[in-house]
């Protein structure tokens, strides 16, 4: 630092010596130092120990949960994944965790996941919803003709159909030996190799689902007797 | 302080205002650090220097009261340094100064004339000031005299010529004491005067 330039003075150099010889005779008490230097240390292992205490928690924090999901991903790639976007997003809904199930399923195992099992049943695809519907749309005992393609359905699917329903009179369809037509006019598939070529027959279905008798009942409609 | 402006003082701080005497260098490594080495090392450096200082305005239980107040102070402010803005010991003196006013104002011991008052009659205006140290100095000895004399100086005129006596330029001892330069030298000038007028009456010409 350099001194004040303004010092022409003839005494100034007397005056600093002077002054230079006063300082040395007060110099700052040693106990000063050292208590100043006492608080900084304590001041700085405190804060270090602070700062150190919460980076060891941290750290050992985040190695435990490393540990936790690294072992359970280690038993069960598939589930805990899974299981692990399921905590990410409870919020999410069904459809959104299961495209993300097949998604870490397909990264877990490089092929396409097995269908999940699901708690509700599926529901029914719509060609099948519409052929168990009752036909509302179409009017009562109309002989109007239906066309067969638009019911051109798998054979189990009918037959399961038919079990399902059990109709008691039905009318045979001339030229169809496995369409029927039944009292309130829709139609029904199933294969009744003893079904009359025509007019109306009454059928008891057996307790396995399957045809028990089939008894002919003329022109008439019997439904009325039902 | 945002990030940015801290951003913008890190590039500051290693570029032109980087600090270029060694006690500087050192309270700036002390500011990143928080060091107790460094402190100490500060402290030998500087301390005498700011004891002397506080002593010679003060007393002596005051002057080590304070300066201990002066070093925790650089303990908790070390952030606050900025080596560009001023040397580490003009920056430690005028903490010192302030803390000094301050304690002196709550004791009661300051009056705002105490500065303005002092610049006339040095002999009659010591009454004014702080309690001198070592009142009973013996005056059959020239360093006896002479701590006698300084002592007696107006307070303002005491800080001046201390001040310039620990090698602050016109600048720094006006940026300490917030005084002008021009009324800096006014005071060097009469408190030399003094002391030589009166160093040379009872000793003689040096």
């Amino acid at each position: 630092m350099a001194p004040h330039d303004d010092r022409s003075a003839p005494h100034d150099d007397d005056l600093s010596s002077l002054y230079r010889q006063r300082k040395q005779r007060h110099p700052a008490p040693e106990r000063l130092n050292e208590a100043v230097l006492a608080t900084a240390k304590a001041e700085k292992d405190r804060h270090g120990r602070g700062y150190g205490w919460k980076g060891a928690l941290s750290s050992v924090a985040a190695a435990v949960v490393i540990l936790v999901l690294g072992m359970n991903w280690l038993q069960d790639p598939v589930l805990s994944l899974s299981e692990d976007v399921s905590l990410v997003s409870e919020m999410a809904d069904t459809e959104a965790t299961e495209s993300a199930q097949s998604f870490l399923s397909e990264l877990a195992t490089g092929e396409a996941p097995p269908e999940p099992a699901r708690s509700a049943p599926a529901p029914a695809p719509k060609a099948e919803t519409r052929r168990m519907e009752p036909a509302e749309s179409e009017p009562s005992g109309s002989d109007a003709p239906v066309m067969m393609a638009d019911r051109a359905l798998p054979f189990e699917s009918v037959q399961s159909e038919a079990v399902a329903l059990k109709p008691r009179f039905l009318k045979a369809i001339a030229g169809e030996n496995s369409v029927f037509e039944q009292c309130d006019g829709r139609l029904f598939e199933y294969t009744i190799p003893t079904a009359p070529s025509k007019g109306w027959f009454e059928v008891e279905w057996s307790e396995s689902g399957g045809i028990g008798s089939v008894v002919s009942r003329g022109a008439e409609s019997p439904c009325d007797s039902q | 302080m945002t990030l940015l402006s801290n951003v913008q003082g890190w590039f500051t701080g290693r570029g032109d205002a980087a600090p270029a005497d060694p006690d500087s260098q050192l309270m700036w490594r002390y500011r990143q650090s928080g060091s107790a080495d460094l402190l100490a090392r500060l402290m030998r450096n500087t301390g005498d220097d700011l004891y002397h200082f506080l002593l010679t305005q003060t007393d002596a239980a005051f002057a080590e009261d304070l300066y201990q107040s002066v070093w925790l102070r650089v303990m908790e402010r070390r952030h606050q340094y900025e080596p560009g803005s001023a040397k580490f010991k003009t920056w430690l003196f005028t903490l010192g100064r302030h803390l000094m006013i301050d304690e002196l104002r709550r004791q009661k011991r300051w009056q705002s004339t105490d500065l303005d008052s002092a610049e006339t009659d040095p002999a009659s205006l010591a009454e004014l000031h702080t309690q001198p140290l070592e009142s009973t100095i013996a005056q059959d000895n020239l360093h006896q005299h002479f701590d006698r004399l300084l002592l007696g100086l107006p307070f303002a005129q005491r800080e001046a010529f201390v001040l310039q006596q620990e090698g602050f330029s016109l600048k720094d001892i006006s940026d300490i004491t917030g005084i002008g330069q021009e009324t800096i030298k006014s005071r060097l000038r009469f408190a030399r005067q003094t002391l030589q007028q009166q160093l040379e009456a009872h000793h003689g010409p040096a």
